[in-house]
């Protein structure tokens, strides 16, 4: 039956490379037994022998000491260089696969919206762990086999020429604000007047379902007069506020939902309009993706309503607003 | 002291201690010591040093080539004693200047000091 010394001493010494393994064993030995000898008169010989393993500690953390190697994941040198890979990664990655999955929703329809809504949060969450775990990983084994030098020339050195640019001012270019205020005129314009509604075909069916045009094309020309309106503010604040993104936020919802709504049950598009265009086409008659598109926009339309609120807590981290 | 500025004061040593072991042992092991000697001297020296950080450095310092080492078989209990190297005694003599410098300038600028 081994002592507790022997079990000990096997349990660092089993962690440790061959080459040293029995030379380590043998003066750990040694060591433990002088300690105990130097125990205070009196003590008891067990007593004595526990104290001093426990004096030296968990086997584990006494075998990676003797071993050398580095007791982090990644090592200091590294680690700022580390954060900053991580940061675009962990925003592109989820930002690819999501475009992908609402991509596949399009081609390939989900039975539900319910299911749709999942594929693009599963493909979030898969992005983001595959890109952390991979980064992660390259670093690691980076801090591990590269030596001193070449971790530290990993990251280039730092010049004046890197310094970031003041997050600017003015966050709107004038240029896309005209364009955008324009447009959304011109298209309030037309859509009142029944110009986008195309007529296809010999059989001259519209495309869209004329009775939109009684309620909801005046409600969606109306939403573009008020997103001008948006934009002109928008030019005249200079960049997102708070008030601002609340707007953008009530427009785009009073758009994305009821143009959901409208793809989902398929009151958006006239069906002897489709046929017609399928027929013009040359498609093969099968579902339009009507619950991909209504998939997509709402993305997209929750995507554009968030966006502007992540800019003013970016803006206010980057200028905190001074107490009065 | 209050029990904040001693757990602070706690931290601060033991980067002091940790920067100074590598001398004190090198200063110590000009004449052979095995490892529990070793420790037993720096302890009664005021110099305290767990095991675990002790005998792992030992091996380190002899991979550097500062340390020699061997077993030494004639008493009952076999020993590994640890001994300066020539490269050893060199870097000592230069951790040595470099601590009496530090000492200069630390006694220096504490005079210098207005206070």
């Amino acid at each position: 039956m081994s002592t507790l010394t022997d079990r000990y001493v096997a349990a660092v010494t089993r962690r440790l490379p061959d080459g040293s393994r029995e030379d380590v064993g043998r003066e750990l030995r040694a060591t433990i037994a002088d300690t105990v000898d130097g125990r205070p008169p009196g003590t008891a010989l067990e007593q004595a022998e526990r104290g001093a393993l426990e004096e030296l500690g968990d086997p584990e953390r006494l075998a990676a000491r003797f071993s050398d190697a580095p007791q982090h994941l990644i090592g200091p040198t590294v680690y700022p260089h580390y954060l900053r890979v991580m940061r675009i990664v962990l925003v592109v990655v989820p930002a690819v696969a999501t475009l992908l999955a609402l991509l596949g929703i399009v081609l390939d329809e989900p039975a539900t919206v319910g299911e749709g809504i999942l594929r693009v949060l599963g493909a979030v969450a898969t992005g983001f762990v595959q890109a952390a775990f991979w980064t992660t990983l390259v670093f690691a084994v980076m801090e591990r086999v590269a030596d001193e030098q070449l971790r530290a020339g990993a990251a280039p050195r730092w010049t004046v020429d890197r310094l970031e640019e003041e997050p600017g001012e003015r966050e709107f270019p004038v240029a896309g604000s005209v364009v955008g205020i324009v447009g959304a005129l011109v298209g309030a314009t037309l859509l009142t007047m029944e110009r986008l509604n195309p007529r296809i075909g010999e059989s001259g069916a519209s495309l869209f379902r004329p009775e939109l045009w009684d309620l909801w094309m005046w409600w969606f020309a109306g939403l573009l007069v008020a997103s001008a309106l948006l934009e002109v503010a928008k030019v005249r604040v200079g960049h997102w506020t708070v008030p601002l993104a609340a707007v953008n936020l009530a427009i785009d919802l009073l758009v994305t939902v009821p143009l959901v709504w409208l793809l989902a049950t398929g009151g958006l598009f006239d069906p002897a309009g489709t046929a017609a265009l399928r027929d013009l086409l040359g498609w093969e008659s099968g579902p339009v993706s009507l619950v991909g598109l209504a998939v997509v926009v709402a993305v997209a339309g929750g995507w554009s309503a968030l966006a502007p609120f992540v800019a003013v807590a970016r803006r206010h981290a980057a200028f905190p607003p001074t107490t009065a | 002291m209050s029990e904040a500025a001693a757990d602070t004061l706690a931290a601060h040593v033991q980067e002091l201690r940790r920067g100074t072991v590598v001398l004190a042992c090198l200063t110590v092991l000009t004449t052979p010591h095995y490892g529990y000697a070793l420790l037993e001297t720096l302890a009664g020296a005021g110099f305290g040093v767990d095991g675990n950080t002790l005998y792992p450095l030992l091996r380190r310092l002899g991979r550097q080539g500062l340390l020699t080492s061997r077993w030494d078989t004639d008493e009952a209990r076999p020993r590994r004693y640890y001994e300066v190297s020539a490269r050893g005694g060199e870097v000592l003599a230069g951790l040595r200047a470099e601590w009496a410098a530090l000492d200069r300038a630390v006694t220096g600028l504490d005079e210098g000091t207005p206070r």
